[in-house]
């Protein structure tokens, strides 16, 4: 398990909401772009690591209560999206990492929680 | 949770209007809350309706109406439209089949496996298609007898 505080001076990335709960823990991380797949499989102890930009990402995070999207790839959503995510207290934050490596790097943070 | 009067939620949903996709399931949920304290219920529903949603958004012609009833510890979701209709079921309930568009796609829609999640996570599934129309109907049980991982 890992707070988001200690995520976020682990990983370089930048983070795109304000005001986020940053004592939120997570436990899995998940990345996928296919968004069939993210609803089936995120939760509340998730952070979802994927380059959907789109609001349709919140819905799916606010429905199944995944607190933390991570967007590979230098993904940045509009200014919309980042503002109706921290209405619904969702983290959000991108990263230049390929898909393949941002997960990597959080899987080695995790083991070593 | 004991008896509780039985309640409807009607939306309608547009056609190719994937912006909006999961804003109706939203309001569902959060309309349930007050049913169903159950956050893990109210995921697997949320689950549902989201797929329902995103179906009628991405495949139909005209768009379609979602009804959405509460009885008991039952909620029952309706999603009916007006064509094109599903030419082969059997393929349509094939994981990673789709007829997504391009656009749907890019989007993230369309892999194939939005009625399989409906599957997975309710406790009753039905589907007629015709040409000039598909009914979904499915059931999603606030009970224990339902385990999912989800």
């Amino acid at each position: 398990m890992m707070t988001l505080r200690n995520l976020i001076t682990k990983l370089p990335f930048e983070v795109l909401t304000k005001n986020c709960n940053l004592d939120v823990t997570f436990q899995h991380v998940y990345a996928s772009d296919l968004l069939s797949n993210a609803l089936a499989s995120v939760n509340p102890e998730t952070a979802w690591i994927t380059v959907q930009v789109h609001q349709n990402i919140l819905g799916i995070a606010s429905i199944k209560q995944c607190p933390i999207i991570i967007f590979s790839e230098g993904s940045t959503p509009e200014a919309s999206v980042i503002s109706l995510a921290e209405e619904k207290g969702i983290f959000l934050a991108t990263s230049s990492y390929p898909t393949f490596e941002l997960s990597g790097l959080l899987y080695c943070l995790l083991k070593e929680e | 949770m004991g008896n509780v009067s039985v309640s409807e939620l009607r939306y309608t949903v547009g056609p190719s209007s994937y912006d909006s996709v999961g804003s109706k399931a939203m309001q569902v949920k959060k309309f349930l809350q007050d049913y169903f304290p159950s956050q893990d219920y109210l995921r697997r529903l949320g689950v549902c309706v989201f797929e329902a949603e995103a179906n009628l958004a991405i495949h139909t012609t005209s768009g379609g109406d979602l009804l959405i009833v509460i009885y008991n510890n039952r909620v029952k979701v309706v999603a009916q439209d007006t064509g094109p209709g599903i030419p082969d079921i059997d393929k349509a309930l094939t994981p990673g089949f789709t007829t997504a568009p391009e656009m749907a796609r890019q989007l993230g829609f369309g892999g194939g496996v939005g009625l399989n999640n409906i599957q997975r996570f309710a406790d009753s599934f039905w589907l007629e298609s015709l040409k000039r129309g598909t009914t979904l109907v499915f059931e999603v049980w606030n009970d224990d007898s339902t385990q999912f991982d989800y």
